[in-house]
């Protein structure tokens, strides 16, 4: 990590004491003043970015955090000029440049930004799956804006555009560069979009949340890469991310925003140790953190081999050809205690869950619940009185159509319980175990928010009283503040009701907090399991490492090895 | 129900009603109304009998007779009030026979065994590739002329498009979450297709069904207009059209009036079918 360190002491370099003043500051690449951006929609003006300045130096990383509705995305669009339809800049300065000959980037047309964009500023996209043209090859994308911009004839471009796959770490070039997106993997889609970016050199580049789709070891050497590229070229990075941790590592100052407006900015260093501001107290508390790990309450001894997975194989068979997605993975959970299943994706971890959970009977291999063996039992209705899963996205396990009380109160109408007052009476009873207003009951999902549509799946999930719960990646959708909530209410849950959970995540440090064992799955094999506190502090198998090095943390201070 | 419930439902309702509240979808809206009512109530817009000579024959348009009379002196505008209610029940039945045996069909074949999809998708893709025209006029062929059975024979020719979209349909709403959510809970095959799946897939083929309203009254038009359907005098649009084009040169509003009630009932179906996508979407 030898970049890392040279760029401290860059980064020391260029700070003084008066950093926060913004105006006064002379190596300044970007100043953003009063920075208001407004959506219009239907005649009603909301306010999405409010009054923002900040000053982002030559060869620095700004990191703005903020959770989603923050304004982070949108202060990034309005400085290329790309506001979505309805937006506007209501008021402020945005100065690219030296003060000399600085450009008010949020005074320029459409026509006089593009020279701009691609060759002074790049953009890294947030979603690589969905930002490259999936009908043109991947060097074709990637000389676009050389292409756009008249640099070169086609020879030399054709040069570039290798040069510059290579230098992202793409394998074989030549052979790539002919290839089209569909046949990359997410990482190297994320390499591809990051060589468009800085195909002509841009010294500025926007990288609008580039890891949030990526496995958490792919995240790690992206952000590599863009640090390195960050040095080579001399280049401001304005990082945009909902994760602090990320930020944490990654950027020599932070802007945390909240409902558009600036809750704190100042060195990364000085707002994690010392935060100001009582939201972003909140943040750094409520983000789930690998460095402290949380105190346990003991797992009750009632049922020490309350879910028994034993041997479990599953195939998925297309044609003549299977494939084992989860190969003999085994482990024993007491009732009361939260087992998680860890792994990136196409790890395995939601067919295991699934099978755990009765939605499809594994190809080799037992679970029992209970003392019950759920192969034979799946498709009893009993069986659903026993064991409920959790989906991850809130967003789709909820029918539109059905008011929140009809959501919660149909698996009741399921088993014979015809009275709608009764049912009515029971699921309000469960809305407030999760903590949600009685009138809630009477709205549709589309009206709730993320979280509160998760609550409503939890209450639907333990309406029948289930022992055990299935929570498939429960919380990643949602915001860290929010994810704390739900995590605080399942463990409030856990204990009033002794549930015993079975927790899929690909996210560690949540992990940390709510698991009491956990498994470990890579390409569907189960390397590591044991009590969670073992593996985090030892992990003994080579994935298990690699996943936690990858877990970004805070830099340490400037004083330390 | 709490005061703040009730607020938001009222304003979710306003909400959805933003979109069809537009001027063309009012105009559509309001067109439509009035060929209904004359299929109702003919009597009480105009005083004329459809079938009897009231005035002379071939007469232009006059306050007396807004749209004139036809070549035994009928009055065209009584025949086009008096033929919305052949034309439109026609229409109705030959929708409701398409949504029906079609929905059927396609939720069948999108919530059962692959076998069974097969086999009905096949029957549809064979009414798919015979043209419509020569399927209905064969289906009329073997039941017989009459409004009744260019009724059926319309709606015959509807049914594969009904069928396909409703399973489509059916296949994408049964992969979503809350409908495996719905089985996690305990719900059976019938109870989960009745609560969740049907309710989540039926707006759009209750948009085709307007869209079809329109093109099977044009279809019942155009059989009637080549003879297939009610026999003379009765009045039907198609067949009115038919009767009179051989007066095209001499007498232009035996053709044109009609034809414009026809056309401007199908846009307003359509306009109507239309408006309902985009509620869905928005």
């Amino acid at each position: 990590m030898n970049h890392v360190e040279t760029l401290r002491s860059d980064w020391q370099r260029t700070t003084t004491p008066d950093r926060l003043d913004s105006s006064t500051h002379s190596t300044g690449l970007l100043t953003v003043e009063d920075l208001s951006v407004a959506y219009t929609s239907r005649g009603v003006q909301r306010q999405a970015v409010d009054q923002v300045s900040f000053t982002l130096d030559r060869g620095e990383t700004l990191a703005v955090v903020g959770e989603s509705g923050s304004g982070k995305s949108t202060i990034a669009q309005s400085l290329i000029g790309l506001l979505p339809a309805g937006g506007n800049v209501t008021s402020g300065t945005a100065h690219l440049g030296d003060p000399a000959d600085a450009l008010d980037l949020l005074q320029l047309r459409d026509q006089s930004m593009r020279p701009i964009r691609g060759r002074r500023i790049g953009l890294i996209p947030q979603d690589p799956s969905n930002s490259l043209n999936p009908v043109r090859t991947v060097g074709w994308s990637v000389a676009e804006s050389m292409r756009i911009h008249r640099r070169g004839d086609k020879r030399t471009r054709l040069r570039r555009t290798l040069e510059l796959l290579e230098r992202v770490g793409i394998d074989d070039p030549q052979r790539r560069a002919r290839q089209y997106p569909h046949e990359l993997s997410g990482g190297q889609r994320q390499r591809v979009l990051i060589a468009a970016a800085i195909a002509l050199e841009p010294e500025l580049i926007i990288a609008d949340e580039p890891t949030s789709a990526l496995d958490v070891t792919v995240q790690r050497v992206i952000l590599d890469l863009i640090d390195e590229l960050r040095t080579e070229l001399n280049a401001s990075v304005l990082f945009i991310t909902h994760d602090l941790a990320v930020a944490a590592e990654r950027a020599d100052s932070l802007l945390v925003l909240h409902q558009g407006a600036v809750k704190e900015r100042g060195p990364a260093q000085e707002i994690l140790t010392t935060p100001q501001d009582d939201y972003t107290k909140r943040l750094l508390s409520n983000a789930p953190s690998l460095l402290s790990p949380p105190v346990r309450r003991p797992v009750p001894e009632t049922d020490p081999e309350f879910v028994v997975v034993d041997g479990l194989t599953h195939r998925y068979k297309s044609g003549k050809s299977s494939f084992a997605a989860v190969k003999d993975v085994s482990f024993t959970l007491a009732r009361g205690s939260t087992h998680a299943l860890v792994g990136e994706s196409g790890s395995g971890k939601t067919t295991l869950g699934r099978a755990i959970a009765g939605f499809h009977a594994p190809s080799a291999g037992s679970v029992t619940v209970g003392g019950v063996d759920v192969a034979s039992a799946r498709k009893r209705p009993e069986f659903r009185k026993q064991v409920q899963l959790v989906y991850q996205n809130p967003y789709g396990s909820l029918d539109p159509r059905q008011s929140v009380g009809e959501i919660v109160g149909e698996p009741l109408r399921n088993f014979g319980i015809k009275d709608r007052g009764e049912r009515r009476r029971r699921a309000l009873l469960e809305l407030e175990r999760v903590a949600l207003p009685e009138e809630t009951a009477d709205r549709l999902p589309r009206e709730l928010s993320g979280g509160q549509r998760q609550r409503v799946a939890i209450a639907r999930a333990l309406v029948l009283r289930p022992d055990l719960l299935v929570l498939d990646e429960a919380v990643s959708a949602l915001d860290v503040t929010i994810q704390a909530q739900i995590l605080s209410l399942l463990e409030r849950l856990q204990q009033e009701l002794e549930l015993t959970y079975i927790f899929i995540s690909h996210d560690l440090a949540v992990v940390r907090q709510i698991a009491d064992t956990v498994s470990v799955l890579a390409a569907g094999e189960q390397v590591e399991s044991g009590p969670t506190e073992t593996v985090f502090n030892s992990p003994e198998h080579k994935y298990t490492r690699a996943l936690l090095s990858a877990i970004p943390r805070p830099r340490k201070t400037p004083a330390g090895p | 129900m709490s005061s703040v419930a009730t607020v938001l439902t009222r304003s979710r309702k306003s909400q959805t009603g933003m979109s069809l509240l537009r001027p063309s979808v009012l105009l559509a809206f309001g067109a439509l109304l009035v060929s209904v009512s004359w299929a109702l109530a003919p009597g009480l817009f105009t005083s004329y009998d459809p079938i009897a000579n009231v005035g002379p024959s071939l007469q232009a348009p006059s306050a007396e007779h807004l749209f004139g009379t036809d070549s035994t002196g009928r009055d065209v505008l009584s025949r086009v009030i008096h033929g919305a209610r052949e034309t439109l029940t026609g229409a109705l039945m030959a929708v409701a026979v398409g949504f029906l045996v079609g929905t059927a069909m396609g939720v069948l074949s999108g919530s059962s065994h692959r076998s069974v999809d097969e086999v009905l998708m096949r029957i549809v893709d064979v009414l798919l590739a015979i043209p419509s025209l020569l399927l209905s006029l064969s289906v009329i062929i073997l039941l017989g002329y009459g409004t009744v059975n260019v009724a059926i024979a319309v709606g015959i020719t509807s049914i594969a498009a009904f069928a396909r979209l409703a399973r489509s349909q059916v296949v994408q709403v049964s992969r979503s979450d809350f409908v495996e959510a719905a089985y996690g809970s305990g719900g059976s095959f019938g109870t989960v297709l009745w609560r969740h799946i049907l309710p989540n897939s039926l707006t759009p083929v209750l948009a085709l069904a307007a869209l079809q309203f329109g093109s099977a009254i044009l279809q019942i038009s155009t059989l009637g207009f080549l003879g297939y359907g009610a026999p003379p005098p009765t009045p039907e649009w198609g067949l009115m059209i038919a009767e009179s084009r051989d007066f095209v040169a001499t007498a232009w509003w035996l053709t044109t009036l009609p034809g414009l009630v026809l056309v401007i009932t199908v846009l307003a179906t359509n306009r109507l079918s239309y408006a309902i996508q985009a509620r869905r979407n928005a």
